[in-house]
């Protein structure tokens, strides 16, 4: 009787970290939700959960490094796929968004925010644009220019 | 003297000052859109040294000709024509180099790049002309004078160079800030179109000469030459100050305002909402709060506000003021006229009762000559957008600093930043603890890209996770500091430790803020993209 309520304990300890985790998270004791998402022993609810403990912070860059960690290890979990896309559309990486946006496949959730990150990636691409033809003007007018000092000076008449 | 020998010099004089002028309003038009950082100023003054260059050599082609004197009028009218004309051309020109809507992270290619190839539109061309009525007008003396080249040059040179000196005094301490960007071309543009008429009616070909002018000037009107406000906001005001374009614009849903200075990005410099208070998650300005919530209860406490722009911090502490605290400021911010509009459209106190605003002067200059000490010094002073003044940042100034706080009395020194390994944080951070003698907290502001570097005066800084300030808001804000990543602790002396170039403890003689700015916008990139630690 014993040992079966230590394996159920055991079994259900992760749960209740993972669960205490987010449950101090939404009252605000940060570092005491990081406690419990350490203890957790499960990697992916250890990982989940301190993904949102970060991202509930406002420490959206530590987010994404816990994120990027966790999915080494688990590539095609729908969750984290799901936070990286949020996660990058926050942060304004369009190619991440892109990334887990194909990953996820035709879901609601993805479907939601293909435009904000066709969007983002329209930016992306005027930015990269606008910044490619002023160095091209701005190289092509030094070059001239100094092409034509040289010929002034060469040949004054 | 002779009328044309007058009108020669005067001609050289206007070129001169028009080149002057036209180089110092250029950084001002370029503002709004690109700022008025090293890097805008740098690309300026290259366009402006190789348009004179080319313009000498060819200059010095043109004399050759027979009627140098009818060649020099063209080119002034061309040039005072493109004057006249390059602020209706900056709006057009920045819109193919910068795309709108940009977030500040992502600028660093944009505002190099963009502001050299805007500078080489519409600047290299009239400044090009310019250069080359200086070799017209040395021959057209030679010519008539029959005096030696060198004689005639020295005498040009003189003129011109006295010219650029009116030119630049009065550019910036009379045309700028009383008629604006566009009456300063406008001036500029007429000027050299009136040395060109003048100098047409000598060869009589005055009439061909109007006639040229009129398509330049039926443009001339007056209109606003920065970017749009974004939309759902309006423009309440818009004002060129003696340093920068500031406006404030009105967010229509929710009536916020914000203080913007030379702003073409997603950034501004001072907020406002209807009631005095917290502003809520990604806001920096509502930590500062939090020493004057831990003051002891029937005390005056005294915060002092290098940097004080229109007020925001003193806004947030006026509305989360406990009963039984009387809190006095004093604060300096360098430039009127955000005071001004601050009076105007921020609720910014008129009067020294309770805040006291010295308007114009520098912080550091303030903070050597305000009396007494204070509980609390805010440090939040941006030039050019982006740049912390490099004299705000040094030993020496941190160590003032110390001088005039009270003991446990506290600094809070706002810095934007890409996380705890920022570069630019970290050496400020550094030099802050060498200057205070103490430890400094670095606390990265939840939901934002700043940081505040905290430090007290012969006391520790609390653990952000221990503090209960009575405001439920604050307190899960910073019990969300309290998250590894989000905070830091450097130690006087302590070195640059993750291998990073190091550039030492910034002071009065070396602070190299540019480098570290470039290098943490460099850094930004990398982190967005999840290549470095934040």
């Amino acid at each position: 009787m014993l040992a079966c309520a230590s394996m159920i304990a055991l079994a259900m300890a992760p749960v209740r970290q993972h669960a205490a985790a987010i449950e101090r998270t939404r009252e605000g004791r940060h570092a005491e939700a990081w406690d419990a998402a350490s203890a957790e022993t499960d990697p992916l609810l250890r990982a989940q959960a301190r993904i949102w403990i970060a991202w509930s912070a406002g420490d959206l860059f530590g987010a994404r490094r816990a994120l990027q960690e966790s999915r080494r290890a688990h590539p095609r979990d729908p969750l984290l796929l799901e936070w990286q896309l949020q996660l990058c559309l926050a942060l304004r990486d369009a190619e991440g968004a892109r990334e887990a946006l194909d990953a996820l496949g035709p879901v609601p959730a993805a479907e939601l925010s293909r435009s904000a990150v066709d969007e983002l990636e329209r930016e992306d691409e005027r930015a990269s644009a606008t910044a490619g033809l002023a160095r091209l003007v701005s190289l092509g007018v030094f070059a001239g220019s100094l092409l034509t000092l040289v010929l002034l000076v060469r040949r004054p008449d | 003297m002779s009328s044309l020998r007058a009108l020669r010099l005067v001609v050289a004089a206007a070129a001169g000052a028009a080149t002057m002028a036209g180089e110092l309003a250029a950084v001002r038009l370029l503002a709004p859109w690109f700022g008025a950082s090293t890097v805008v100023w740098t690309n300026v003054i290259g366009v402006v040294l190789l348009a004179l260059s080319l313009g000498y050599l060819w200059g010095a082609r043109l004399a050759r000709g027979e009627r140098p004197r009818r060649v020099l009028a063209r080119l002034f009218l061309f040039g005072g024509a493109w004057y006249a004309a390059a602020p209706y051309l900056a709006r057009a020109c920045a819109a193919w180099f910068l795309p709108e809507g940009l977030a500040l992270d992502a600028a660093e290619g944009v505002v190099q790049w963009g502001s050299l190839a805007s500078a080489c539109v519409l600047f290299l061309a009239p400044l090009l002309a310019l250069g080359a009525a200086a070799p017209l007008v040395v021959e057209w003396w030679t010519r008539e004078e029959s005096v030696h080249a060198g004689t005639a040059g020295g005498i040009v040179l003189c003129a011109s160079t006295i010219g650029s000196l009116i030119g630049t005094f009065g550019a910036t301490h009379w045309m700028v800030p009383s008629f604006g960007v566009v009456a300063t071309f406008a001036g500029a543009g007429l000027a050299l179109v009136a040395c060109g008429v003048a100098t047409a009616w000598t060869e009589g070909r005055l009439a061909a000469m109007l006639a040229l002018l009129l398509p330049a000037y039926a443009l001339a009107a007056p209109a606003s030459t920065g970017p749009r406000p974004k939309s759902g906001e309006r423009v309440l005001a818009e004002v060129d100050s003696t340093l920068q374009r500031v406006r404030v614009v009105e967010r229509q849903t929710d009536g916020w305002r914000f203080l913007q200075v030379n702003e073409a990005f997603d950034s501004f410099q001072s907020a406002w909402r209807p009631d005095p208070g917290l502003l809520g998650a990604g806001y920096y300005y509502d930590l500062f709060a939090l020493p004057l919530l831990l003051a002891p209860r029937d005390t005056r406490f005294r915060v002092g506000f290098v940097g004080l722009g229109a007020g925001t911090a003193w806004r947030v502490m006026q509305g989360m003021r406990p009963a039984g605290v009387e809190l006095r400021g004093e604060g300096a911010e360098i430039d009127p006229v955000v005071v001004d509009l601050a009076h105007r459209y921020m609720d910014l106190p008129t009067d020294d009762a309770e805040l006291r605003v010295h308007a114009g002067l520098d912080g550091r200059v303030f903070l050597r000559h305000v009396g007494g000490a204070f509980d609390l010094l805010v440090v939040d002073a941006y030039q050019n957008q982006v740049e912390i003044p490099p004299h705000l940042a040094t030993r020496e100034f941190w160590s003032l600093c110390r001088a005039k706080l009270v003991d446990g009395g506290w600094v809070m020194a706002n810095v934007g930043s890409f996380g705890l390994g920022d570069p630019l944080l970290a050496a400020i951070a550094r030099a802050m603890a060498a200057g205070l003698q103490e430890e400094v907290c670095l606390w990265r502001v939840p939901f934002s890209r700043n940081a505040i570097i905290v430090a007290r005066r012969a006391a520790p800084v609390p653990d952000p996770s221990l503090v209960s300030t009575g405001s439920y808001e604050l307190d899960g804000r910073l019990a969300a500091i309290a998250l590894p990543g989000m905070q830091r602790r450097v130690r006087p002396g302590e070195a640059e430790g993750d291998g990073r170039r190091d550039h030492g403890v910034l002071d009065d003689d070396r602070a190299p803020l540019e480098w570290l700015g470039q290098e943490s916008l460099a850094r930004a990139a990398a982190v967005l993209r999840g290549e470095v630690e934040p």
